[in-house]
Formats: structure tokens, C-alpha cells, sequence
């Protein structure tokens, strides 16, 4: 799963010394990540941890205080088009419009990306939601919803996806199909992708590096292997990373 | 221009899938001929010639001043405060257009709601007034009048979603903007003064320029008024857009 070059390819993603703290002084602090074409990779931490903010901050949802955020080089606060013409998201519950129907809120993304009618429906076939089409979101099931939204992240072939809690109200074949959608994309159009969950075995089984967050704090950014040959399971590993920063510290 | 075509089009999209617009476009109509065969039947009863009162300009009057700016608010609180509210916001902001391309097409697309609502009324009338058997007279200088007030209304649309933007709250939004138009036209009726330099003073703003003769001078100034109104609550509106965290 480690194939991809860090070295000569140019980063998708690169974020060195982002601040964004909220007016109540939470948030995350001093973030650094590249992330390369191809990979993959995981956040980990705790509820509350700052996974979601560094998201928001990436998709230009929430503005940092400080720092580098440059996706495919461009800074996504400036160059917001540029930066965000290959990218697409899902940031934690999937913003539709409940009172559309899916098709109507397939096509809300699709024109702005300048995509048809045909390729809203080829989404919603991908998502398993054919049939659907015609009925309200607001109707929906907390699981159809998520993968609608999932259906909205794919649409028009992004270069770069950040995706918050993908898998959050799945079925258990959701899961699976889900799973294999990103290492398939990862892997045969290179595909980058940024992914957070607080299930250490679903980033175990998806990503092939992990970045562990903690109180704001992004610290261990490594591959899924390296994490693997110090812990016995992707969950070991957090919870030693966690323990070191504690001890170190107090 | 694709992609604000895009987010402009999903905008309209979006007004057009609440079926409260139409309703309140059947209301306009059913106002329109109540008043049109209260007017015949008055001209029956006393025969005194109505006529020379032509429905057209006779319910300019109320609708610009109170019912499409209703209109409006409500408008711009679907497409601003409450998408915030319900987090669906986060959709278009998601998207590769920039936010100023999704403010100016949202905003945009509320004042479009207002004019659609302007014309339809004009349409109407007319109908009316044919099937009611009138003359027309007078069809393209109120034609002009119902042009000339679509200006004033895009200061209104432009307010609307400037207040959108200080909270969350459509039920807020609406009262703030409703507190703001009828105090408006208060001060307007007891400090003259006062009312002429406030915006929605130029809602018959039609009136300045049919059938007056004013100074030159005196309309370039309300022109820049009105200017200087809209400009405010457009670079005001998108600036607190366009740093908010969503
Ligand atoms: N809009 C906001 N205003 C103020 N504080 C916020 C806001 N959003 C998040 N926070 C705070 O920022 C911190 C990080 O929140 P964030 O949502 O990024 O956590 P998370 O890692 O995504 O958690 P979870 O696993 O529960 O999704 C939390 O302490 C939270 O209270
Ligand atoms: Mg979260």
C-alpha cells in the first residue's frame, strides 16, 4: 500500500504551523500534514480533539488564524477556485437540503461543477439509492442520508477528498463498499484522500498513514506500517502515542 | 460565469421548490381582482366613473410598499438564516465557487424573486383590466412606473440580506426587517425630514419621476442615496459573509 514516491511528487495538501482557535480559545494549534497523491490518510483522536476543525479549515469552511493551508498549491483562502476545483467533501452530518429531493440536491453540486443530469443519477446508482431519486431528504434515513452524501463528495471524479466520519450510519455492506471506493480511487487515479474517524480499526483497514490528534495538537504522522510494526494494532499504537504525549507533558 | 451560473441557477432552484411563493403569487392575483370588482361594483352603485383610477397604478402603491418587500425578507431568510441555521449552508460553501460568488448569486436571486412578483403584478392587472372591460390608457407610462420601482427594490433585497447576515435567527431577521420598513414609513409621515433620507422612503419611487417636475439636482441626489444605500449593505452584507466560520 506504500508505493506512492513522497519525494518528487508535489503535495496535494500542505498545511505547516496552522492556528484556528475559536472565540471560546478551543481548537487546534501549530498543525503540519503533506498529504501526496495516492494517499491515504487517516486522523485519529478523541471527540473534541480538533479532527473536524483541521477539515473546516482545509475546505475553507472555517478561516485559520495563522499558518499555510495550500491545496494543489494554491492558498485556499485567496485562491479559494483554484484551490477547491478538485476537491469535494463530506464534514460531519451531509448538508442537504431536506426539503429537495436527492436528485434536486445531486444536481445543486453537479451544475456549479458543470456536470448533467446523467452523471447525478450514475452517483446515486454507485450509492445503491436508485429508485429514490424522486423523494424528499428530509424523509430519509439517517444511512441513506450519509451515503447520498458520500454521493455528493464523489461526483465530477475530485482529485483530493476529505471526509468526515464516511462511514457514520452504514450498513455494514455500506461499510465495505465504502472501504473499497477509496482504495480503489486511491489507487488507480491517485486519487488523495483525508479521513477522519475515531474507529482505529476502520483507519487500520482504509488508510495507509494515520496522524494521531490530541487536544488540538497534531503529533506521529506516519505510515499505517510503521504504526503497525511498533503497536500489534492501530488502536495500541493511539493509545501509546496518547500515553507518551500525556507523560511528557506533565 | 459557468459557475455562478451554476450556484445561480441552484439558488432559483431552491426558491422555486417552496410552494409557499406560489401561494403567496395566487394571493397577489385574488387581492387584484377583489379590488378590481369592489371598484366596479362601487362604480354601479353610485355611477360615478372610477376609471380615470386605472387598477394598474392603484395597487402599485401597496404591494411595493408592503407586500413584495414581505416578500423579500422572506426570501432572503430561505437562502440566508435559515440555511445557517439548518447547516445546509455548508452545501454551497462546499462547492468550488468562491464565496462571493455564492453571496452575490443568492443575493441576486432574492431580488429576482421580488421583481418576478412586480411583473406578475403588472400582468395581472392588465389582465384584469381587459377582461374587466378597461381602456388601458396610459399602458406604457405605468409600464415605466412599475420599471422605475424595481431600482428601490433591489436597496430592499440588498438590506434583507445584510440583516441575514447579523444572526441566525429567520424569526429575528424578519422582525428586525419588518421593524425597519414600518418605522420607516412612520417617520416618514411625521418627520418628513427624516423619511427623505432613508431608503424605503423611494418606494413609490416612481412618484419622483412621473408626473413631477423635480430639479435636476435634487434627483441626481436621491439617485446617490439610493446608490449609497445599496453599496452599504452589499459590502457590508459580504463582508461579514465572507468571514464567517460555517
Ligand atoms: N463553532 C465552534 N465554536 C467554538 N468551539 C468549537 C466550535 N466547533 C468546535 N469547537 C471546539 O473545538 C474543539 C474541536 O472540535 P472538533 O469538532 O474539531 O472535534 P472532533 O475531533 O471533530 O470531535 P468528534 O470526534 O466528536 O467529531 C472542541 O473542543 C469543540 O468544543
Ligand atoms: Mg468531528
Amino acid at each position: 500500500m506504500n508505493e506512492t514516491n513522497i519525494t518528487t511528487a508535489a503535495p496535494i495538501l500542505h498545511i505547516e504551523n496552522m492556528t484556528k482557535l475559536y472565540s471560546n480559545g478551543r481548537g487546534v494549534r501549530d498543525i503540519n500534514l503533506d498529504i501526496y497523491p495516492g494517499d491515504i490518510v487517516g486522523l485519529l483522536g478523541p471527540n473534541g480533539s480538533g479532527k473536524t476543525t483541521i477539515m473546516k479549515v482545509v475546505v475553507g469552511l472555517c478561516h485559520a488564524q495563522s499558518g499555510v493551508c495550500d491545496v494543489f498549491g494554491h492558498p485556499i483562502e485567496r485562491e479559494y477556485e483554484q484551490a477547491a476545483a478538485q476537491m469535494s467533501c463530506l464534514i460531519e452530518s451531509p448538508a442537504l437540503y431536506e426539503n429537495l429531493s436527492a436528485e434536486k440536491n445531486l444536481m445543486l453540486a453537479a451544475r456549479v461543477r458543470g456536470l448533467g443530469k446523467q452523471d447525478a443519477l450514475n452517483a446515486l446508482h454507485m450509492v445503491h439509492l436508485d429508485g429514490y431519486e424522486r423523494d424528499k431528504v428530509g424523509r430519509f434515513s439517517l444511512g441513506m442520508k450519509q451515503r447520498l452524501g458520500l454521493a455528493i463528495a464523489m461526483l465530477g471524479d475530485p482529485k483530493f477528498i476529505v471526509l468526515d466520519e464516511p462511514i457514520n450510519g452504514l450498513d455494514i455492506e455500506g461499510i465495505v463498499e465504502t472501504r473499497e471506493m477509496i482504495v480503489r480511487a486511491a489507487r488507480e487515479k491517485g486519487c488523495a484522500f483525508l479521513i477522519a474517524s475515531h474507529l482505529a480499526a476502520e483507519i487500520e483497514r482504509t488508510c495507509n498513514k494515520v496522524a494521531v490528534v490530541h487536544e488540538g495538537e497534531l503529533f506521529s504522522f506516519t505510515t499505517m506500517d510503521e504504526a503497525l510494526r511498533r503497536s500489534p494494532t492501530l488502536e495500541d499504537y493511539f493509545l501509546e502515542e496518547v500515553r507518551k504525549k500525556r507523560g511528557g507533558a506533565l | 460565469m459557468q459557475l455562478f451560473m451554476g450556484v445561480f441557477r441552484g439558488e432559483i432552484a431552491k426558491l422555486a421548490a417552496r410552494k409557499k411563493y406560489i401561494v403567496f403569487l395566487v394571493i397577489e392575483v385574488l387581492i387584484c381582482a377583489i379590488v378590481l370588482l369592489v371598484q366596479m361594483a362601487v362604480e354601479h352603485a353610485s355611477g360615478i366613473g372610477l376609471r380615470g383610477l386605472n387598477l394598474r397604478m392603484m395597487l402599485l402603491g401597496f404591494f411595493i410598499s408592503i407586500y413584495i418587500p414581505l416578500i423579500i425578507f422572506m426570501g432572503a431568510c430561505d437562502l440566508f438564516s435559515s440555511e445557517v441555521s439548518e447547516n445546509s449552508m455548508r452545501a454551497s460553501l462546499m462547492r468550488p465557487a468562491s464565496r462571493f460568488k455564492v453571496f452575490f448569486a443568492k443575493t441576486f436571486a432574492v431580488y429576482l424573486l421580488g421583481v418576478c412578483y412586480l411583473f406578475a403584478l403588472f400582468f395581472v392587472t392588465v389582465i384584469l383590466e381587459i377582461i374587466g372591460g378597461s381602456s388601458l390608457h396610459g399602458f406604457f407610462s405605468s409600464f415605466g412606473a412599475y420599471l422605475l420601482d424595481a431600482i428601490p427594490l433591489l436597496v430592499m433585497a440588498l438590506m434583507a440580506v445584510f440583516v441575514n447576515q447579523l444572526t441566525r435567527s429567520s424569526t429575528l431577521v424578519m422582525l428586525i426587517c419588518i421593524i425597519v420598513l414600518v418605522g420607516s414609513y412612520v417617520a416618514n409621515l411625521f418627520l418628513p425630514q427624516v423619511g427623505a433620507v432613508l431608503f424605503t422612503s423611494y418606494g413609490q419611487w416612481h412618484n419622483l419621476w412621473i408626473g413631477t417636475t423635480l430639479p435636476f439636482g435634487a434627483m441626481i441626489m436621491k439617485i446617490g442615496m439610493l446608490l449609497g444605500y445599496g453599496m452599504l449593505f452589499f459590502c457590508g452584507g459580504y463582508y461579514i459573509f465572507e468571514r464567517k466560520d460555517m
